[in-house]
């Protein structure tokens, strides 16, 4: 009588625990793959592109090399230059070991963003940071192989903005997702991702 | 009796709000009392020694804007907007040299996507409260760059609101990947 009591008690406390190991475990892997694991090998695709460096860029390209892309347009006044600032800060922070990485910038507005005005956008932050751009299609192609969502949202004055996607996808040495940095990512926890990127084979 | 009562209360609520703000900006900003003279002599609201200007109830504290990439045609300012009175007010319209346009934006992320909105309605301060315009929020959104800003620029700006009237206010900018004004750009964290 007394043992059952016991191991009721012993149950009731153990439960919750385990209840809650779970939800952690469960937000730990969230946090470092915000995507969820289920969808990540969905992530990602090759693409051929206009490079601010001159010429193409196609993901064949970049064949043998860990590298970190995300999306953005340079009409936008807030997150996409603080995301590129924020990616120039952890690239300099990892200093030399970090050349290996290649950072992509791929404009979702490519009605206005031309390699031209990418290139001159770019070189305010680190020349670490190839500017892309392409048409409409070639644009709609890739924001789908990396499930970026964006879309146009037209403003009274003729003008409009981009709702958009503010993630950052860090890719393996032969293209497949390996993880994400947010737009609001702090510097440590961004550089030690960076430095796991590099060192994985 | 009883409205002599809530006036001093409300006045009392005052004084400490003032008094609050005059402490924050003495440990936030007492390191950049260097503001230009000429700046401060251009304008008629107020005679404080930092980034600050006062118009009928308002208070305008911490402008800034960051530098802007070369070509951007857009940059955002901010700034906090604290309403000592005891009605609302609301921003009217902004207007500015550098650029075309200038409207109050909303910048919002939900989940991953970010948006970014003109305000429908003028943007409001309520009575005893404060807006801030900061990163990721409320911005002012500079359309159509007649000149792109570069760091340790004053931007000039005029807002006119509809009770406390016209306000000339500048803008510091700060460097390109600060987080906040010229003197807390170091700062490391930020929370939204
Ligand atoms: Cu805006």
């Amino acid at each position: 009588m007394l043992k059952n009591v016991r191991i009721a008690l012993w149950a009731a406390c153990a439960l919750p625990l385990v209840a809650l190991l779970a939800v952690v475990g469960l937000e730990l892997t969230q946090g470092t793959n915000s995507v969820g694991a289920f969808q990540a090998s969905g992530i990602g695709g090759p693409f051929k592109l206009a490079s601010s460096t001159g010429g193409e860029l196609s993901s064949d390209d970049l064949k043998g090399e860990p590298f970190l892309v995300f999306f953005g347009y340079t009409h936008c006044p807030d997150v996409c230059p603080a995301t590129v600032s924020d990616v120039s800060t952890w690239l300099d922070a990892l200093g030399p070991e970090g050349k290996g990485i290649k950072a992509l910038f791929i404009s979702i507005d490519p009605e206005r963003d031309n390699v031209a005005s990418l290139k001159d956008y770019l070189s305010s932050f680190s020349d670490r940071i190839i500017g892309l751009t392409g048409t409409q299609d070639e644009i709609a192609n890739v924001a789908r192989e990396y499930r970026v969502y964006y879309a146009k949202h037209p403003t009274k004055d003729g003008d409009y903005t981009m709702d958009h996607s503010a993630v950052i996808y860090l890719m393996d040495r032969d293209g497949k997702f390996a993880g994400t940095l947010t737009y609001d990512e702090k510097q440590e926890a961004a550089v030690a991702k960076l430095k796991r990127l590099l060192a994985s084979a | 009796m009883m409205r002599s009562h809530l006036s001093m209360m409300s006045a009392f609520a005052n004084a400490l709000v003032t008094a609050s703000v005059a402490l924050l900006f003495f440990f936030v900003l007492s390191p950049a009392v260097a503001a230009p003279s000429a700046l401060i002599e251009s304008i008629a609201a107020t005679a404080a020694p930092s980034a600050e200007y006062s118009v009928g109830q308002l208070r305008i504290t911490a402008p800034w804007m960051r530098a802007t990439p070369k070509g951007a045609t857009v940059a955002s300012g901010y700034m906090t907007i604290t309403n000592t009175g005891k009605e609302p007010d609301r921003l009217l319209r902004v207007e500015s040299d550098i650029a075309t346009t200038v409207e109050v934006h909303e910048m919002s992320v939900s989940g991953e996507v970010m948006k970014m909105r003109p305000l429908e309605k003028p943007l409001e301060i309520e009575p005893g409260g404060m807006v801030e315009l900061k990163p990721n929020g409320y911005h002012l959104m500079f359309s159509r760059l007649r000149q792109g800003v570069n760091e340790g620029d004053k931007v000039s700006v005029t807002m006119v609101f509809e009770k406390a009237g016209k306000v000339e206010i500048e803008l510091p900018a700060a460097g390109i990947a600060a987080k906040g004004p010229a003197n807390e750009g170091t700062m490391p964290e930020h929370k939204m």
